[in-house]
């Protein structure tokens, strides 16, 4: 387990790379040539969506892991990550709805990207939702693992989408053949999405923290009820 | 709105959202190590009992 100072070092590096992330966004990356400063919002969107898509990946090693060992600690990784992706979806739909209606004029259509994330963000708030309304653990952990892998499947649809369909969604702004951004742009981008994966391992160590000790605690509850 | 007030909006959401959330896990921290301290102490007397 990772000792606390460790843990806080992180959290403390995490804030000072979203720190100079935003002074990059706003003071070293140039304004776009077409849309201008309103670009800036992708130095947090393009971020929360791969901090999303990274969450739910660590979702789905972690539920092979649990259905193949039964180990509690992966089970508990799932469901934090879970949790935290949830998040991050949920702030990627938010701040590209905002970039959209400037962009687009609209703040939603039911285009292929912004559905698919829709329906990702639907299936990790059902798998929180599972975990809460069964009681047996090991079932909980079962069925929650069975959702965090089939679920995973939306994942590569959704980054594939606006390569596969027509959508009113940009490209990919990294792909394999590499970037249309000049320099600035990709380093401050890049530098941002480091930042926000920080805050994401930050926030996954202190999460599973609390799952562990919960678990401690709920020994420590059944083993005092047998005493008494 | 002018497109600064989206910028804002999208910083300011997406950024206080991150910041209560890491409040929420600080405070469930606490709220678990509260509850251990106590049921340690429990443990500790019943095991001075015997």
């Amino acid at each position: 387990m990772i000792g606390r100072h460790l843990a806080n070092g992180l959290g403390i590096l995490a804030l000072l790379a979203v720190l100079v992330g935003l002074y990059m966004a706003f003071f070293y990356a140039p304004a776009d040539a077409l849309m201008g400063d309103v670009q800036r919002i992708m130095y947090i969107h393009v971020p929360t969506a791969w901090v999303a898509f990274f969450a739910f990946f660590v979702v789905f090693v972690s539920s092979l892991v649990y259905l193949w060992k039964r180990l509690p600690e992966a089970d508990r990784l799932a469901y934090a990550s879970a949790e935290i992706g949830a998040l991050f979806t949920g702030l990627t739909l938010i701040d590209g709805s905002i970039w959209g209606k400037p962009t687009w004029g609209i703040w939603w259509t039911w285009d292929a990207r912004l559905t698919t994330t829709a329906i990702l963000f639907v299936i990790y708030v059902g798998y929180l939702m599972l975990r809460s309304f069964i009681e047996e653990p090991d079932r909980r952990a079962r069925l929650a693992a069975l959702v965090g892998i089939v679920g995973f499947i939306d994942v590569p649809i959704t980054y594939m989408s606006v390569l596969w369909f027509r959508t009113l969604h940009q490209p990919p702004s990294i792909q394999r053949g590499g970037s249309s951004m000049p320099d600035t742009m990709l380093f401050t981008l890049l530098l941002n999405v480091g930042a926000y994966t920080l805050v994401y391992l930050f926030f996954l160590v202190k999460r599973v923290r609390i799952e562990s000790l919960n678990a401690i605690a709920e020994t420590l509850v059944a083993e005092k009820a047998v005493h008494d | 709105m002018t497109n600064v007030g989206y910028i804002i909006a999208a910083y300011v959401i997406t950024l206080g959202a991150l910041a209560l959330y890491g409040l929420h896990l600080w405070s469930r921290m606490r709220s678990v190590e509260r509850q251990l301290t106590v049921l340690t102490a429990d443990e500790g007397r019943h095991y001075g009992r015997q």
